[in-house]
């Protein structure tokens, strides 16, 4: 059986540099972190492949070359294979041509399963697991919190969604997307392995092999496009500051009576 | 004429109709025909929409997001939309990528505000963290945009849509299968709640903690992105873009930073406490009163407090 496991690093959020002056996150200094979700499904596929050593997993993420050595860690995790899906020809992509991306590349391989997370921690817009999904023409479903059965021919999952647990088998090949609900740990690289050469099983994919046409690439083959980013100015209410003491507190106290709220 | 529509999610009805609002700003000075689109409806009263598109098949996997983006497709190529709104829960998050992938549109997620300027339709949504919110504009019909329950509301409700039976040309079956649905009832929904005591990354004790808070004040708890992510707290109970959007009358933000993504997730909120460390986050300028410190010694003397 073999695994896809599509995977996207995000600025660490909780550790960004913050810049005040302009409002906003420095992002050549902020560190790229494997999303949260997306490391909860690649642990699931290699604590599989622990159990039946039949499976075989790549890791595919699309991003900058600078990615190719944190890739290369997975493979020295466990990992079969590793790709990065680079170019600067896909730069500016909207979710519509990430996808699509994806996919072509995808479609190239044989898989009985594509696993990624539901939520990014940048905030992103979660829509590339179901439009993968769409080009793939494979079920898809989101909020995976278990996975109870896989194999060749269907997945029973259970997902948490809108405040219900939907317990649902899909038939394979599908999409799962799952999330850090999961509570899976990915481990670290063996001492032996920290320096092993893994460039036989890690490929590097450009536009030169999927051959795109640019009109559906990058951001001209965006639809959705940023006309500008405007830091919002509120209104400023009238306002009291306290600190955490007694007269803080007493203060607090005058305030939520002064309300109603106790 | 600019024609929208909106998908009908049977377990939210009343925060779909809200949708009316997003489709009537949509059109901006144009004169404006809004759809609804209602799958195995039954007899779910809907009200405000001009026409009411009904889609009756019993055998119809609800689940599927393959079988609903085969259904819009359909009604699309009947009636051409200008726009489909798809209101964002766990479920239409799944569907409203998949269909504009299919229609080959592109889509705007949780969108909070709506710009028309001459034909132009800017759609605005809170950018990467930091205090930005970002215009998009879609360059492809229909406009397809998500939206969370609870960002807008509509008004009057009078109008009884005229109703239009749907007959679907042949659907691909289903290959998923739904095996048991089990209700998980939090104790109280964040959306519904009047008074919020909200954790954040400066909130470093327990959740247990922070609901002895909650209880004393008959308030429910929620919290921010960063404990979600930490696993400290499920999705279910959180503010903000990625989470959920509240109302309450009150909100106590312990240890909440203020990041756009956050902020955006409070609509009408009548009074806020912000507890932070730094003086200088944004949470503290939206707040009445601002409370400089630790947010876990605030808690336990607050609760202290309140219990004599």
């Amino acid at each position: 059986m073999k695994i896809i496991c599509l995977v996207k690093f995000v600025p660490d959020t909780n550790q960004y540099e913050y810049d005040y002056e302009t409002d906003k996150i420095n992002r050549e200094k902020s560190e790229l972190i494997l999303n949260p979700d997306d490391k909860s499904a690649l642990a699931w596929a290699l604590q599989q492949k622990k159990q039946d050593s039949a499976i075989v997993i790549e890791v595919v993420s699309m991003g900058p070359l600078k990615l190719a050595e944190e890739l290369k860690d997975f493979i020295r995790l466990g990992v079969d294979h590793a790709t990065l899906i680079s170019d600067r020809l896909f730069a500016g992509s909207d979710s519509l041509a990430t996808s699509l991306v994806l996919s072509k590349y995808l479609r190239s391989q044989e898989y009985d399963l594509v696993l990624t997370g539901t939520h990014t921690l940048d905030g992103g817009t979660g829509h590339i697991g179901p439009q993968v999904a769409e080009l793939l023409g494979n079920n898809q479903f989101s909020n995976i919190k278990s996975i109870e059965t896989v194999n060749k021919n269907f997945s029973v999952v259970e997902a948490l969604q809108d405040g219900q647990i939907l317990r649902v088998k899909l038939q394979n090949p599908s999409v799962l997307s799952l999330t850090n609900q999961l509570t899976m740990r990915l481990g670290f690289v063996r001492y032996e392995n920290i320096d092993k050469n893994v460039d036989t099983q890690f490929s590097l994919v450009t536009n030169e092999t999927l051959k795109l046409s640019t009109e559906q690439i990058g951001r001209k083959g965006s639809p959705t496009k940023v006309r500008k980013n405007s830091v919002l100015k509120r209104e400023k209410g009238t306002q009291q500051t306290v600190k955490v003491d007694d007269e803080g507190i007493e203060t607090v106290i005058q305030f939520l009576e002064e309300k109603g709220y106790v | 004429m600019f024609k929208a529509l909106i998908l009908i999610d049977n377990d939210f009805v009343d925060y779909s109709i809200d949708l009316i609002e997003v489709a009537s700003r949509m059109a901006g000075e144009e004169a404006v025909s809004i759809y609804g689109l209602g799958i195995n409806l039954a007899d779910k009263k809907i009200s405000g929409f001009d026409s009411l598109i009904c889609v009756d098949d019993s055998s119809l996997q609800m689940k599927d997001s393959r079988v609903l983006t085969d259904i819009i497709e359909q009604v699309q190529q009947a009636y051409h939309f200008d726009s489909i709104i798809v209101l964002a829960t766990d479920f239409g998050r799944m569907v409203a990528p998949r269909v504009a992938m299919r229609l080959r549109v592109g889509i705007v997620a949780d969108i909070t505000e709506i710009e028309v300027i001459g034909q132009e339709r800017r759609l605005i949504r809170p950018a990467f963290s930091g205090n930005m919110l970002a215009s998009i504009i879609c360059d492809s019909t229909p406009i397809m945009v998500s939206v969370h329950p609870n960002v807008f509301h509509t008004e009057s409700l009078v109008k009884i849509p005229e109703r239009i039976d749907f007959p679907l040309t042949e659907l691909k079956a289903s290959s998923i299968e739904v095996l048991s649905v089990e209700e998980v009832k939090e104790k109280q929904d964040i959306r519904e709640a009047k008074v919020l005591v909200s954790a954040g990354a400066g909130f470093t004790s327990t959740m247990e903690q922070l609901q002895i808070l909650a209880e004393q004040l008959k308030g429910t708890i929620s919290v921010s992105k960063p404990l979600v992510e930490q696993n400290r707290a499920p999705r279910a109970i959180q503010v903000g873009q990625s989470g959920k959007t509240v109302s309450p009358d009150l909100y106590i933000a312990l240890g909440i930073y203020g990041s756009m993504q956050h902020v955006e997730g409070l609509k009408n909120v009548k009074e806020i406490i912000s507890v932070n460390t730094d003086s200088g986050a944004p949470m503290n300028y939206l707040a009445n009163l601002v409370v400089i410190g630790d947010a876990v010694e605030f808690m336990e003397k607050l609760s202290l407090r309140l219990e004599n």
